[in-house]
C-alpha cells in the first residue's frame, strides 16, 4: 500500500506548463530520489505536493486522502514535511525556536525537541544561537529537524546537499536511515546522480517536466541514468 | 529561432488618433454651445482628470504610492495667488510658474521621501502635505488660516463672467490634454517601458540596468508639475484659497484615488471612465451626506478585491479594447511562452 | 530650569499616549508588512466604543478600558480574516488602497452615528490632579497613568513576541510567509490574531485618548500621522522603539508648544523630518527597511 500517490500531475505557472503527466508512488519508510537537470521541474514537483503551486491538474493523495487544492499548512497537518531549497530558516528566530515552529501543526509522533536533539546533538548545544550564525551544514540540520518536528509521514527534501562540503553531505545522508526507520518516507531531490542511486530505493528522472525514467534505484546503472539525464534519444 | 517582431501601434491607430482629435476639437468648441453650469462642471472634471492621470502615472505605472498629492495642488494654488497678487504676470506664465514652484519643492521632497519604501513613503507624503497646511495656516503672508482671495483686477482682466468661464475651461482642457500627451509619450518611450518593468518587479528591473530611483524621481517631479498647475487652475476658478481647502486629502487625493482605482489602475483609459463614475456618484449621492463617502470607500474596496484592473481592466479583458496602444505586440514565430 | 523640566515631563507624558497610538501600527507592520492607513480611524473607533460603554451605557471608564479593547480585538481579527487577508501579497498597492477606503468608511460611518460633535469621557478629579516631582515641577496624574499603561502594554507586547508560541509564529510569518505555511502555521489565523492584537491596542489607546482630550469622527487622520512618525523615529519594526519614538515626538511637540502654542503640531512634524534626514533608520535602527 503506497503512502503517497501522484497521478498524471500537470502543473502550471500562468500559461507556462512546468510538469506534464508526472506520476509517482512512494511507499512508507522508503527513500525516493528525484533527479534531473536544472529546470526539469523537480522543485515544482515538490512544491506541488506541498501545496505551493496554485494551478494543478491531476491527483495527489496521501494515504488515499486527496491533497490537491489544500493550503500548504493543511497539507503539513496531513503529514507532509518540507525541507525547502536553500533551507529558508527563519532569520529572526533562534535555532531552538526554528525547531519549535515545526511543532505548530501539533501532530503526534516520535519527533519532539529531544528526539531531534538526539539526532543532531549540535543543535541542542547551539539552541540559543540565531539560525544565521550557524554553518551551512548545521543550518541544513535545523531545516531537517524543523521538518521532523511536524511529525510527518513523508518529508520532501529539496537539494539538501546544495552548497555543502562533501563530508558534511555524507554525514547528513548517513543519518537518513534513522528517519526512515520510523516509517517516515523521504523524497529527495538530488543533483548528484551517484549519490541518489546509492541512497534511494526508487528513482525518478525528470526532463523538461516529464518523467523519462522511473523505477527501483538498483535496476539502473549510473550510465543508464546519465543517458536519460543528458537527453538520450527519446526512442 | 527567428527574431520576434515587435510592433507598438494597435490595428486602428490612425482611426483612433482621428477620433481623439475630433473629440478634443468638439470639447474645445463647448463654450459656443454649452451653458455656464456645464462648462464649470467640465472644467472641474478636466482638473480632476489631470490629477488622476498624474496619480495613475505614479501609482499605476511607477509603483509609487503617494497619498500626499494635495501638497502640490495646494502649493500650485498658493503660488498662483501670490504671483497673481504681484500683478503684471501674464496668466499662462503665472500658471507655468506655479507648476515650476511645485516642481522645485518636489525635488528636495523626493530626496527625503525616497529614503522610505512603499507604504512608509505613502504616509510620509501625507505628512509633508500636513506640514505645508500647518505652515500656510500660520503664515500671515498668505492670510494664515483665512487664506487669500484672487485680486479683483486679475479676475476682471479675464473678461466678463462668460468669457472667464470659457477661458477657465480652455485652460483646464489644455492641461488635461497635455497631461495625457506627456503620459502617453512617456509610457511609449524606453523610459515608459522601464517604468512598467519596475512596477512589476523593481529588483529585477534594477538588475536590467534600469535606474528605479532616477525613473521614480522623474515621474514624481513631472506629476508634481502638472498637479501644481492643476491646483493653480482649480483655485483660479474658485477665486479663493485657504489652507484647509488647498491641502485637503479627501478632495485632492482620496477622490483622485477613487477615480483611478474604479477606472483602472495602470491604464491610460481608466481615469476617464473613473471620472465619469465619480461625478455621476457625486451628483446622485449629493444629498446623502456621509453615506456618499461610505459608498465611495466601499466601491473602491470592492473594486480592489474583485477587479484590481478597474472597469477598464474588465472591458479590456472582455472585448480586447485598447484606445491608447501602450502594449507592445510581440509576434513569435515559434509557439513558446511570451 | 523648572520650566524646561516641566516641558520635558509634559512631553514624556504625552509621549506615552503617542507610543500607544503607534503600538498597533507597529504590530501590523511587523507581522504583516502592511501599513494600515485606517489605523488612526481605528483608534477613534476605539475612543467611540469606549465612549458608548463609559458614558452612553454608564458603565464608567474602567469598564470601557476593558470592554472596548476586547470588542476592537474581535473586530480586528475578523476584519483581517474576511477582508485584509485577501489583499496581502507582494504588491503593496492593494492593501494600502483598501485600508484607505476603510479609513473613509469608518470616518463617515462614525459621522453618521455620532455626528461631528466633539466628545470626551470625563474622569473627574484625576484629570486635574497632579503629582509634584520636584519643587515647581509637576506632572498630571492622568498623564502618569497613561504612561504606566503604555509601558505595561509595550512590555507585554514584547513578552508576547519573544516568549510565546504565537509570538514565535508572528516572527516566523513575518520572516518568510511561505515557509511558515509549509511548517504548518495557519497564516490566515495568525494574521487575524496580529490584527486583533493591534486593534486591542487601538482600543486601549482610544479610550485613554478619550479622557485626555475631546475627539470627533475626523480626529483619526492626525493620530495616524502621529503613530507613523513615532514608528519612523523609533525605528521601523522595533517594539521598544515605539516608546522612545513617542517620547521624542512628545518632547518635540512640548518644546514647540512652549515657544508658540500654534507650533506644537508643526514642531512634531519637523522633528520627524529631521530624524528622517539624519537617521533614516530611526533611533533604534536595525538596518532593515520595509
Amino acid at each position: 500500500m503506497s503512502l503517497l500517490q501522484v497521478e498524471r500531475l500537470n502543473a502550471f505557472y500562468g500559461d507556462f506548463q512546468a510538469l506534464f503527466d508526472v506520476s509517482l508512488d512512494v511507499a512508507p519508510g522508503t527513500i525516493s530520489a528525484v533527479i534531473g537537470p536544472n529546470g526539469a521541474g523537480k522543485t515544482t514537483l515538490l512544491r506541488a505536493i506541498a501545496g505551493g503551486v496554485r494551478k494543478l491538474d491531476g491527483a495527489i493523495t496521501l494515504k488515499s486522502e486527496p491533497l490537491r487544492g489544500l493550503a500548504p499548512e493543511a497539507i503539513t497537518r496531513k503529514g507532509i514535511g518540507l525541507v525547502p531549497e536553500g533551507r529558508r530558516l527563519f532569520p529572526s528566530l533562534t535555532v531552538r525556536e526554528n525547531l519549535l515552529i515545526g511543532g505548530s501543526p501539533k501532530r503526534s509522533g516520535p519527533w519532539d525537541l529531544n528526539a531531534v536533539h538526539d539526532l543532531f546533538p549540535i543543535l541542542k548545544e547551539r539552541g540559543h544561537h540565531m539560525s544565521t550564525e550557524l554553518s551551512g551544514g548545521q543550518q541544513q540540520m535545523v531545516a531537517i529537524g524543523r521538518a521532523l518536528m511536524t511529525n510527518p509521514d513523508l518529508i520532501l527534501c529539496d537539494e539538501i546537499s546544495l552548497g555543502l562540503a562533501p563530508t558534511i553531505v555524507e554525514d547528513i545522508y548517513a543519518l537518513l536511515p534513522k528517519i526512515t526507520d520510523n516509517g517516515t518516507a523521504l523524497i529527495i531531490v538530488e543533483q548528484d546522480v551517484g549519490r541518489a542511486l546509492r541512497s534511494a530505493t526508487r528513482v525518478s528522472c525528470l526532463m523538461e517536466g516529464r518523467v523519462v525514467l522511473q523505477g527501483p534505484a538498483d535496476a539502473y546503472s549510473f550510465d543508464e541514468v546519465a543517458a536519460a539525464y543528458f537527453g538520450a534519444p527519446a526512442a | 529561432m527567428t527574431q520576434p517582431a515587435v510592433t507598438q501601434a494597435g490595428p486602428h491607430a490612425r482611426l483612433t488618433a482621428l477620433c481623439i482629435a475630433a473629440v478634443i476639437l468638439a470639447l474645445a468648441l463647448m463654450p459656443y454651445f454649452a451653458d455656464r453650469f456645464v462648462l464649470r462642471t467640465a472644467t472641474e472634471m478636466a482638473c480632476f482628470l489631470t490629477l488622476a492621470v498624474m496619480w495613475n502615472l505614479l501609482a499605476g505605472f511607477a509603483g509609487v504610492m503617494s497619498i500626499g498629492q494635495q501638497l502640490y495642488v495646494g502649493l500650485g494654488g498658493y503660488a498662483f495667488f501670490l504671483i497673481a497678487a504681484m500683478g503684471g504676470v501674464p496668466l499662462m506664465a503665472a500658471l507655468g510658474l506655479s507648476g515650476l514652484i511645485a516642481l522645485l519643492i518636489a525635488v528636495p521632497a523626493a530626496f527625503l521621501l525616497f529614503r522610505l519604501n512603499g507604504a512608509y513613503f505613502a504616509v510620509a507624503t501625507w505628512v509633508l502635505a500636513e506640514i505645508a497646511a500647518l505652515i500656510a495656516a500660520q503664515s500671515d503672508a498668505v492670510g494664515a488660516g483665512a487664506g487669500l482671495s484672487l485680486p479683483l483686477q486679475v479676475a476682471r482682466a479675464l473678461g466678463n463672467n462668460d468669457e472667464r468661464t470659457a477661458i477657465f475651461w480652455w485652460l483646464a482642457l489644455g492641461l488635461a490634454v497635455s497631461a495625457y500627451l506627456v503620459a502617453y509619450l512617456w509610457l511609449r518611450s524606453g523610459r515608459g517601458l522601464a517604468l512598467m518593468a519596475m512596477r512589476d518587479d523593481a529588483e529585477a528591473a534594477g538588475g536590467l540596468g534600469v535606474s528605479t530611483r532616477q525613473n521614480r524621481l522623474m515621474v514624481y517631479s513631472v506629476a508634481a508639475f502638472f498637479t501644481g498647475i492643476a491646483g493653480a487652475i482649480i483655485f483660479l476658478t474658485k477665486l479663493r484659497i485657504s489652507p484647509s481647502a488647498a491641502f485637503s486629502v479627501n478632495e485632492w487625493t482620496a477622490a483622485v484615488i477613487f477615480i483611478v482605482v474604479i477606472g483602472g489602475l495602470g491604464s491610460l483609459e481608466g481615469p476617464i471612465i473613473g471620472l465619469a463614475v465619480f461625478f455621476a456618484l457625486r451628483t446622485l449621492l449629493a444629498d446623502f451626506g456621509p453615506w456618499y463617502l461610505i459608498i465611495l470607500g466601499a466601491i473602491a474596496i470592492a473594486t480592489m478585491l474583485t477587479a484590481p484592473g478597474g472597469l477598464w481592466g474588465v472591458l479590456h479583458k472582455r472585448f480586447g479594447w485598447d484606445v491608447f496602444a501602450l502594449r507592445r505586440h510581440v509576434k513569435l514565430t515559434i509557439g513558446e511562452k511570451s | 530650569m523648572t520650566e524646561l523640566m516641566n516641558i520635558a515631563v509634559q512631553g514624556i507624558a504625552i509621549g506615552g499616549l503617542y507610543a500607544l497610538f503607534a503600538a498597533g501600527l507597529s504590530i501590523v507592520f511587523g507581522v504583516l508588512r502592511l501599513v494600515n492607513l485606517a489605523h488612526g480611524d481605528m483608534i477613534i473607533l476605539g475612543a467611540f466604543t469606549g465612549y458608548v460603554v463609559a458614558v452612553s451605557a454608564g458603565m464608567g471608564f474602567f469598564a470601557a478600558l476593558v470592554i472596548a479593547p476586547i470588542l476592537m480585538g474581535f473586530v480586528g481579527y475578523w476584519l483581517q480574516r474576511l477582508l485584509l487577508n485577501r489583499v496581502i501579497g507582494k504588491d503593496i498597492l492593494p492593501p494600502l488602497l483598501v485600508t484607505f477606503g476603510l479609513s473613509m468608511m469608518i470616518q463617515n460611518a462614525l459621522l453618521l452615528v455620532f455626528t461631528a460633535d466633539s466628545r470626551k469621557i470625563a474622569l473627574g478629579e484625576i484629570e486635574v490632579a497632579s503629582v509634584q516631582l520636584a519643587p515647581g515641577v509637576a506632572v498630571g496624574s492622568y498623564g502618569l497613568i497613561v504612561l504606566a499603561v503604555a509601558v505595561a502594554l509595550i512590555g507585554a507586547l514584547h513578552l508576547i513576541f519573544t516568549r510565546t508560541a504565537i509570538g514565535r509564529a508572528f516572527r516566523a510569518t513575518a520572516d518568510d510567509f511561505e515557509t511558515a505555511r509549509h511548517m504548518g502555521i495557519p497564516t490566515p489565523h495568525v494574521f487575524g490574531l496580529a490584527t486583533g492584537l493591534a486593534l486591542m491596542a487601538c482600543g486601549i489607546a482610544g479610550v485613554l485618548l478619550a479622557v485626555w482630550t475631546s475627539f470627533t469622527p475626523l480626529s483619526g487622520t492626525a493620530r495616524l500621522l502621529i503613530a507613523f512618525e513615532v514608528i519612523v523615529i523609533g525605528g521601523i519594526g522595533s517594539i521598544w522603539g515605539t516608546l522612545i519614538g513617542g517620547f521624542l515626538l512628545g518632547l518635540a511637540q512640548a518644546i514647540g508648544g512652549a515657544i508658540n502654542p500654534e507650533f506644537q503640531m508643526l514642531a512634531g512634524h519637523l522633528a520627524f523630518l529631521v530624524i528622517l534626514v539624519l537617521m533614516p533608520g530611526g533611533i533604534l535602527a536595525k538596518g532593515a527597511r520595509a
